[in-house]
C-alpha cells in the first residue's frame, strides 16, 4: 500500500485515434500520473506502459510500426506493459482484421472475427457487459477478482496458447478475454477497464501496483 | 452470458444561463431535469450499463456545451458514454471522442451522405458508430406513392411501413426503416439507436413490432427508444423486442423507478442483467 502512495507515472502510447481520456482518468483516479504520449523520453520515464485500444487493427499497426524496435527494447527492460482491447491484439502475431495483418508477435497466437450466428442470435459485434472468468489464480492483475462482469466492444478476438491465457469469457466460443506473459511483465485486457465501472478501477489499480 | 443493457438517455439543451441542463422531453413536459454530469453520476451508482448524451440543442454553442459535459461526465463517471446529436463530419466525431465519449451516434448526416458511417467506422472501427434511426409508421390505407419496395409491417391488425424521418422528426425521406438499418449496417454501423416516433413520449411502452423486425433483419446490437412507462415495458422490449438494450429518459428523471429498480424485475424474469 505504501507504494502506491507515492506517485507513479503511467505513460498511455498515443497511436492516434480514440477515447484515451477514459483511461487516463481511470488511472488518475486510482492515484496515477498520467501522461498521453509519443515522447520517448516521458515512455522510457514511467513506471508503466498502457496500449490503449480503440480503433482499426491496421490503422493503429501502421501507426506504431516505426516505433516497434523501441517497444521491444522497453519489454527488454522488463517495463510493465498494459495492453488494453485492441492494444493487447496488435500484441499478437497476426490479424484476420482487413486481411492478413502482421502484428508486434510478442506474444503467439492471432486475432480472429467472431462468427454471426443467426440460430443462436449471435451478434457482432459482441458489445456490452460480460462475464470474466478468473482462470490463472496467480496473476496480480486480478487481484480480489474472481468472477465478474466488464464491458466489451470488438468483432475480433485473441487466439493464443493456454499459458498465456488468465481470463476466459463465452460469447459463442470461449474466448480470452485477459492474457498475460508473467515473465516479461505483459498484461492484456480485451475488456475496456477504465469502461467497467468499480471493478475495472480495480484492474487499474492493481496494475499500478505491478508498477 | 452477455447481458441486456439498460441505458439512461440525457437530453442535454441550455438554459437562460448558458449552463448545461437535462430536459424531460414529452412535449407538454418541457421542464429542465438538472445538471448533466450530477445525473450522469446518479445513474452510474445506480448500475446504468451506459449513457447516452444527446445534444437537443444541436447548435454550435450546444456542442461546445455538450464537450465540456463529456469531459467533466469522464472524470467522474467510468462506464460507456455515448454522445449524439447534430454530428455532420469526421471533424465533430473526433473531437467529441477526444473529450471522452466511446460511441458516436449520427442520424440526419448518416442519411444524407452514406459515407460518413463508413469512413466513421473505418477510422474510430465500427462499435464506435451508432446510427440512430428515428422512425414513423404509414399505413397502407393512407394514401402514398411508392409503396412497392416498403417491408410490411402488422401492428394491432393493420398494415404499416416505418418511414426514416430526419432533422429531429420533422422531415420526410421516404426511406424504409429496415432497409434502411440493413444499409448502416452494411456501410459499417456497430449499433441502431431505433426510435419510433409513433410511441415516444406516449409512456404506453416501445414500439415492439419494428424494434423486433430490424433487430432481426441486422446482426448488429440494437438499442430501442421512446415509450418505456412501466416496468414491464423493459421486459417486452427485451423479450418480444428482441433489443439489446433499452434506453429510457423521462422515468428515471422524474425518479420514478430507478435503474437498479428496473434490473431487479428483468432478472426475476430470468432476462441477463448485470447487478
Amino acid at each position: 500500500m505504501l507504494k502506491s502512495m507515492i506517485h507513479k507515472k503511467i505513460a498511455v502510447f498515443d497511436y492516434g485515434c480514440g477515447n484515451l481520456k477514459s483511461i487516463k482518468k481511470g488511472f488518475e483516479k486510482v492515484g496515477a500520473i498520467v501522461d498521453i504520449t509519443t515522447d520517448k523520453r516521458l515512455l522510457k520515464n514511467a513506471d508503466g506502459i498502457i496500449l490503449p485500444g480503440v480503433g482499426a487493427f491496421k490503422t493503429a499497426i501502421c501507426k506504431i510500426k516505426k516505433d516497434l524496435s523501441f517497444i521491444y527494447d522497453l519489454i527488454d527492460d522488463k517495463k510493465p506493459l498494459f495492453g488494453i482491447c485492441l492494444g493487447m491484439q496488435i500484441l499478437m502475431e497476426k490479424s484476420m482484421e482487413g486481411g492478413l495483418i502482421e502484428g508486434f508477435g510478442i506474444l503467439p497466437g492471432k486475432v480472429v472475427k467472431f462468427n454471426k450466428n443467426i440460430l443462436t442470435g449471435l451478434k457482432v459485434p459482441h458489445m456490452g457487459w460480460n462475464l470474466v472468468e478468473v482462470k490463472n489464480k496467480k496473476n496480480p492483475i486480478f487481484l480480489g477478482i474472481n468472477k465478474s462482469y466488464f464491458y466489451f466492444a470488438h468483432s475480433y478476438y485473441v487466439r493464443t496458447n493456454n499459458e498465456y491465457v488468465i481470463c476466459e469469457t463465452e460469447y459463442g466460443v470461449k474466448f480470452p478475454s485477459a492474457i498475460a506473459d508473467l515473465k516479461k511483465n505483459i498484461y492484456g485486457v480485451q475488456f475496456h477497464p477504465e469502461k467497467s465501472g468499480n471493478e475495472g478501477l480495480k484492474i487499474l489499480h492493481n496494475f499500478l501496483e505491478i508498477c | 452470458m452477455l447481458t441486456k443493457r439498460i441505458v439512461p438517455c440525457l437530453d442535454v439543451t441550455l438554459n437562460k444561463n448558458g449552463s448545461a441542463v437535462v430536459k424531460g422531453i414529452e412535449f407538454t413536459n418541457l421542464r429542465e431535469v438538472g445538471d448533466p454530469v450530477e445525473l450522469a453520476k446518479e445513474y452510474n451508482d445506480q448500475q446504468a450499463d451506459e449513457l447516452v448524451f444527446l445534444d437537443i440543442t444541436a447548435s454550435n454553442e450546444g456542442r461546445k456545451t455538450m464537450i465540456d459535459v463529456i469531459e467533466k461526465t469522464s472524470e467522474e463517471v467510468f462506464i460507456p458514454l455515448t454522445v449524439g446529436g447534430g454530428v455532420r463530419s469526421i471533424d465533430d466525431m473526433n473531437a467529441i471522442l477526444k473529450a471522452g465519449a466511446d460511441k458516436i451516434s449520427i442520424n440526419t448526416a448518416a442519411v444524407k451522405d452514406q459515407y460518413l458511417i463508413k469512413q466513421g467506422s473505418d477510422i474510430f472501427g465500427s462499435q464506435c458508430i451508432v446510427v440512430a434511426i428515428d422512425c414513423k409508421r404509414r399505413f397502407f390505407s393512407d394514401q402514398d406513392v411508392n409503396l412497392l419496395d416498403k417491408n410490411r409491417i402488422d401492428v394491432e391488425g393493420r398494415e404499416c411501413w416505418y418511414e426514416v424521418m430526419i432533422n429531429g422528426g420533422r422531415e420526410r425521406t421516404g426511406i424504409d426503416a429496415i432497409s434502411w438499418a440493413k444499409k448502416a449496417e452494411k456501410f459499417g454501423a456497430g449499433e441502431i439507436l431505433l426510435t419510433s416516433m409513433d410511441t415516444d413520449g406516449t409512456k404506453n411502452g416501445y414500439d415492439i413490432p419494428i424494434t423486433k423486425a430490424i433487430a432481426e433483419s441486422v446482426d448488429i446490437p440494437v438499442i430501442a427508444s421512446g415509450g418505456a412507462g412501466t416496468l414491464e415495458h423493459f421486459y417486452h422490449g427485451f423479450k418480444d423486442g428482441k433489443a439489446d438494450a433499452c434506453l429510457a429518459a423521462s422515468i428515471f428523471h422524474f425518479g420514478e423507478y430507478t435503474v437498479a429498480d428496473i434490473k431487479k424485475y428483468l432478472f426475476d424474469r430470468g432476462i441477463p442483467v448485470r447487478l
